[in-house]
């Protein structure tokens, strides 16, 4: 199991780069809406405001409150080992999709357990719609390992972005594919149309309403993974379905071609976060569970896609 | 010919010997503090020679190698069982619930009597090792009948849809300890006939059974699921989890019975290393919560959700363990039930790519996007059992006053809790030797090539430990001049600190009420003709439709054939004769 | 490219087979129509034959154009602009989409023609439309839905006559029309489109 040290130098810029792609994502929300907005670099002050604040602890909450934060933070700076973000290789490394998926799995659950351990409606409320939520896209998920595996007969991202770069022509079932899992991604990650990431407000919260009783550094801390969480499930589906211009051997051109088309793509992506954030408002709780059962019908006709035309 | 009671040492065996040794350790150090709590009405000595022969009968199933031990130990270790359901005499419905699953336990046994009888009359002997002899002489006809008789007779033991519903009577009026070996352990046995009369004496089945069994596989697991998430009772909920488990179990059976009839060998080896790692993993995970529950039953006597909460002050071991068993349950990273989880998912994508027939295709993607949403369910009602029970605000008076639990069970949750920690880790290990033996099973030999990369989850475990110190070591110092003040939860300025403000175990469901409630028969209604009040009630709906349906038919038969009784005696003797003749007349042209 | 086309019809028949309002199941209509418009386009500059695109431009014209104005208007004097009740909710009608056009193509394996499939596809998406639905708008939608695919089914078949086409495209138009005048008619009548009232005719 070899583990090549430029791995490491990619993960790490990208545990210290997510919170500028944030700001850059709210600062492209703000120019589509018509005002000044806050800098790119904002989300970095909005932490180190955090960390050096105290904190107020709930008198009913448990062990739970007082670990969870920490372990949800490093289950999502582990995820970032997992995966290539502009150099990849068909080495036998680490990388398994499966391990990958059910690492977010640490963090839903420490994240829906925090929710009902705060004693408060507000706690429960969330954790109920997320569980629900994230019940639902489970079957998304599952349908993308099976989709890429079908493809490239592989379970390692690292093997599927090698593989998947030397298509240059895209067929119709791999585009289906993007499409859904670009809504899964949304789900997981409570953004439009299922949750709404910007307001405190009762009706249209999940995510935020789950950490409304932690402060001070727990809350950067969630708050950071809650970033790192967004930008890794963006650098799957950028390096699984349209890794174009990855870098797949070690030379300092195809290093800085992989670099920039990186960045480009993942410009592009938050553009298209940002655009439909900004059109479509936040759906009811089941006009949006409908949509999962839409998607997986779409999963099934690029499943048959694939086998028959 | 007297038979002989052989005991093989086969590897099939000595696995599930193993799991049942393995879960009977914790929980007979946990029955040693559990049996405080019924000293004063019922009897001790009692529950622990039932206990003894209990286990006792199940290693001799499972170590039998003829059919007349096996099937005489079957009987011993439903009679046991049996006599532990109804150890709390005292409440009627219990008995109600025992003579249920009584009845449901001798037409299973029933059903495996006539399927030994079958095997004689085709092989000639009772001798396990002499029927695996036979195994490839067997017709296609014959195949049929063997595996109809093992589904019905090992499937009303297992708990698959439809013949589950004594499981969630049966299992919640036990006594915890009881339950945790009768739902970690009895349904394996089960499983282990199942496989080893599918397996091992027929070899390959044909394709329609291999179809069977994955449909009745998925449709468990999808039913009780979804049933266990509208569950308030504690131990119910546990109980529909169990038969979801199994149906998973039973589904990679059925994949891997349609991989070796494509004649598919590596899938094949993959889908019934799942299955049983599966037995295994769900043994350790599924006693953990049910001794969990038993210790918050013994603390504050009542298993309503609804009615607890905030029992992390007061029951901090129960707590741990608690959350080390859910998460277990929830396929998180790095316990035990992620890794069987992961190789269950595998098998199914791995059988998708290697079949060539559409319909089967079809019906396999099918069945992995519900086996999905079954995964994602199970975290939800698990969520829901341990966050609605241990955290927040005790509801009621019953959660406040919290009697101490002897040490003894704690460690025997302690124990269970380790070896969910260290089964998940040193998978890697387990997997292999697993798959050593179903592939000198199933012939393959050569390397196994679906089982690299495994050692991925070590891995994964090392890393994530070093960067939670990491980051705790920066806690550490971050936090020095740091002011942290506890205080009352903030809840958006609206706290009232009242229990009732919080979140109930059927408002955390609400929305998977709402849109699969018609399943569970899931019926709210509210009075308010004095005070206001909501009642919401769930039912079994094969319970009501099949259950209560064939015996209105068997009662409106038994009207009927009662006016052939008159009572008289002469007429008795008469019947007495006439079926004796007949029955002479049947062995003598049978024989 | 057809292949791309092909998918289109697919998605957006998915996509209708769920919504409510029906200005979104218009623009899926018009999604539809011009999609299936670009692919007979694309035959006939394949093949050379002049049938092909004087349907194309047909279609075009009258399910992209006409038809939708007509829609619109009759949507503009009734007043209303969805659907709240479904007989067969959101859910489920997504689900069963699915698995008809899971199974259309598992029994059409054996042939290789996509137009087929996809035209059996459209066929359950229409009849859907038609019975789990109760204003009588999104009905007519599912007719016209369910001839789209009968346009498409056809240009699998090997001889194609431009009568036969031309009739069909027709006999739409002239559905279209009329359905939009009785609606009309049927709203002044009875103050709503809503089919559950046709069941006092009964008596």
């Amino acid at each position: 199991m070899k583990y090549n040290l430029f791995y490491f130098f990619q993960s790490a810029l990208i545990v210290c780069l997510s919170p500028l792609f944030i700001g850059i994502l709210k600062k492209m929300k703000s120019t589509l809406r018509g005002y000044k907005g806050s800098s790119i670099l904002q989300p970095y002050y909005d932490l180190s405001k955090l960390l050096k604040k105290g904190m107020v602890i709930s008198n009913r909450s448990s062990f739970i409150t007082t670990i969870g934060p920490l372990v949800i933070l490093a289950a999502a700076v582990t995820t970032t080992f997992f995966i290539p973000v502009f150099y990849t290789s068909m080495e036998n490394t680490i990388g398994n999709l499966f391990i990958l998926m059910f690492a977010f799995g640490i963090v839903k659950i420490f994240t829906v357990l925090i929710g009902l351990d705060s004693a408060s409606t507000f706690g429960g409320m969330g954790s109920s719609r997320e569980s629900f939520i994230s019940m639902m896209a489970e079957p998304l998920i599952f349908f993308l390992i099976i989709f890429l595996y079908i493809e490239t007969k592989d379970f390692n991202v690292f093997h599927i972005s090698f593989i998947n770069s030397k298509i240059v022509h895209f067929d119709t079932a791999h585009l289906i594919a993007m499409v859904t899992f670009s809504i899964g991604i949304l789900a997981e990650n409570a953004r439009i149309p299922f949750d709404n990431p910007e307001t405190h407000l009762e009706l249209t919260m999940m995510h935020e309403a789950m950490i409304l009783d932690l402060s001070g550094s727990d809350l950067a801390y969630v708050e950071l993974s809650s970033y790192i969480k967004l930008i890794v499930y963006l650098i799957i589906l950028i390096n699984c379905f349209v890794p174009i211009g990855i870098a797949t051997t070690f030379t300092a051109t195809a290093l800085l071609i992989g670099f920039i088309t990186f960045i480009f793509k993942l410009l592009f992506c938050l553009l298209g976060i940002a655009i439909i954030e900004t059109t479509l408002a936040k759906s009811r709780l089941f006009r949006g569970a409908e949509l999962f059962p839409a998607m997986i019908s779409l999963g099934i006709v690029a499943i048959t896609l694939i086998y028959i035309l | 010919m007297l038979p002989l009671i052989n005991f093989q040492k086969d590897w099939l065996s000595l696995y599930f010997i193993f799991i049942i040794i393995l879960i009977f350790i914790p929980v007979a150090i946990y029955t040693k503090g559990y049996i405080l709590e019924y000293k004063k009405h019922y009897s001790a000595n009692y529950m622990l020679v039932l206990i003894g022969l209990f286990v006792a009968s199940m290693i001799g199933v499972v170590a039998s190698s003829n059919a007349i031990s096996f099937l005489v130990f079957w009987e011993l270790m439903s009679i046991a069982s049996f006599f532990l359901v109804i150890y709390e005499y005292m409440h009627k419905e219990n008995l109600k619930a025992g003579i249920f699953y009584f009845v449901m336990t001798h037409i299973s046994g029933l059903f495996l009597m006539i399927m030994f009888a079958f095997l004689y009359k085709y092989t000639g002997s009772f001798d396990f090792s002499e029927i695996i002899k036979f195994s490839a002489n067997f017709s296609s006809k014959q195949k049929y009948i063997i595996f109809i008789l093992a589904l019905f007779g090992f499937g009303a033991k297992m708990g698959i849809v439809p013949l589950h519903a004594w499981l969630p009577k049966a299992h919640p009026t036990a006594p915890s300890n009881v339950s945790a070996l009768m739902s970690g352990v009895m349904l394996k046995v089960a499983l282990y006939g199942f496989i080893r009369v599918i397996f091992i004496f027929l070899g390959s089945a044909p394709l329609i059974c291999g179809v069977i069994v994955l449909i009745i596989g998925t449709t468990t697991a999808i039913f009780s699921i979804l049933n266990a998430l509208l569950q308030n009772n504690i131990k119910k909920l546990l109980a529909y989890s169990s038969a979801e488990n199994i149906g998973l179990i039973f589904a990679a059976l059925g994949i891997s019975m349609i991989l070796i009839n494509y004649n598919l060998l590596m899938g094949a080896s993959l889908a019934l290393t799942a299955a049983l790692l599966h037995c295994l993993n769900h043994a350790i995970f599924k006693s953990l919560l049910f001794l969990n529950a038993g210790s918050v039953l013994y603390a504050t006597s009542t298993k309503n959700m609804n009615e607890l909460g905030g029992l992390h002050k007061s029951m901090k071991v129960t707590a741990i363990c608690t959350f080390i068993g859910t998460c277990a349950i929830s396929a998180i990273p790095p316990f035990n039930g992620f890794a069987s989880e992961i190789l269950i998912l595998r098998s199914f994508i791995e059988a998708i790519t290697m079949v060539s027939n559409i319909w089967i295709i079809i019906l396999i993607f099918s069945c992995g996007i519900i086996v999905a949403l079954t995964s994602g369910a199970a975290f939800y009602a698990t969520a829901k059992s341990f966050g609605i029970t241990f955290l927040g605000k005790p509801r009621s008076q019953k959660a406040e006053h919290v009697k101490t639990i002897p040490r003894s069970m704690n460690i025997g949750q302690i124990i269970l809790a380790v070896l969910a920690i260290i089964t998940g880790i040193f998978s890697p290990f387990i997997i292999s030797k697993i798959s050593y033996y179903t592939n000198n099973l199933l012939d393959i030999s050569g390397k196994n090539s679906s089982f690299k990369n495994e050692t991925e989850i070590i891995i994964f475990t090392m890393i994530l430990i070093i960067i939670t110190f990491i980051l705790y070591m920066f806690n550490r110092v971050n936090s020095i001049n740091k002011n942290v003040v506890i205080n009352d939860t903030w809840a958006c300025g609206y706290n009232s600190d009242k229990p009732y403000i919080q979140y109930t175990g059927s408002g955390f469901v609400q929305p998977a009420a709402k849109i699969f409630g018609n399943i569970a028969n899931y019926n709210k209604k509210v009075n308010y003709k004095k005070s206001i009040n909501i009642s919401q009630t769930t039912s079994d709906i094969v319970e009501d439709y099949l259950y209560k349906s064939s015996l209105k038919a068997v009662n409106f038969l038994t009207t009927k054939i009662l006016k052939i009784n008159y009572g008289k005696i002469q007429l008795h003797i008469l019947y007495i004769f006439i079926s004796l003749i007949i029955a002479l007349i049947l062995v003598l042209k049978f024989v | 490219m057809i292949e791309a086309l092909l998918t289109i019809i697919l998605i957006s028949s998915i996509f209708m087979s769920g919504f409510r309002r029906i200005k979104l199941i218009t623009a899926g209509f018009i999604f539809q129509s011009a999609a299936i418009g670009l692919i007979v386009l694309k035959l006939g500059y394949e093949t050379g034959k002049v049938d092909y695109y004087i349907l194309g431009i047909l279609t075009i014209v009258t399910k992209v154009i006409i038809i939708p104005l007509i829609i619109n208007k009759s949507v503009k004097k009734l007043k209303i602009n969805r659907e709240m009740e479904l007989i067969v909710n959101g859910f489920v009608s997504y689900i069963i989409t699915g698995i008809g056009i899971m199974i259309a193509f598992g029994i059409l394996n054996k042939s290789q023609d996509n137009f087929l499939k996809t035209g059996i596809a459209l066929f359950i998406i229409g009849v859907l439309l038609m019975v789990a639905r109760k204003k009588a708008i999104t009905q007519m939608i599912g007719f016209l839905i369910f001839e789209n695919g009968i346009v498409l089914f056809e240009t699998s078949l090997s001889k194609m006559s431009l009568v036969i086409e031309a009739g069909i495209v027709f006999e739409g138009l002239m559905l279209a029309l009329i359905m939009g005048i009785m609606i009309f008619h049927i709203n002044r009548t009875f103050d709503s489109i809503n089919t559950d009232f046709f069941e006092n005719l009964k008596e």
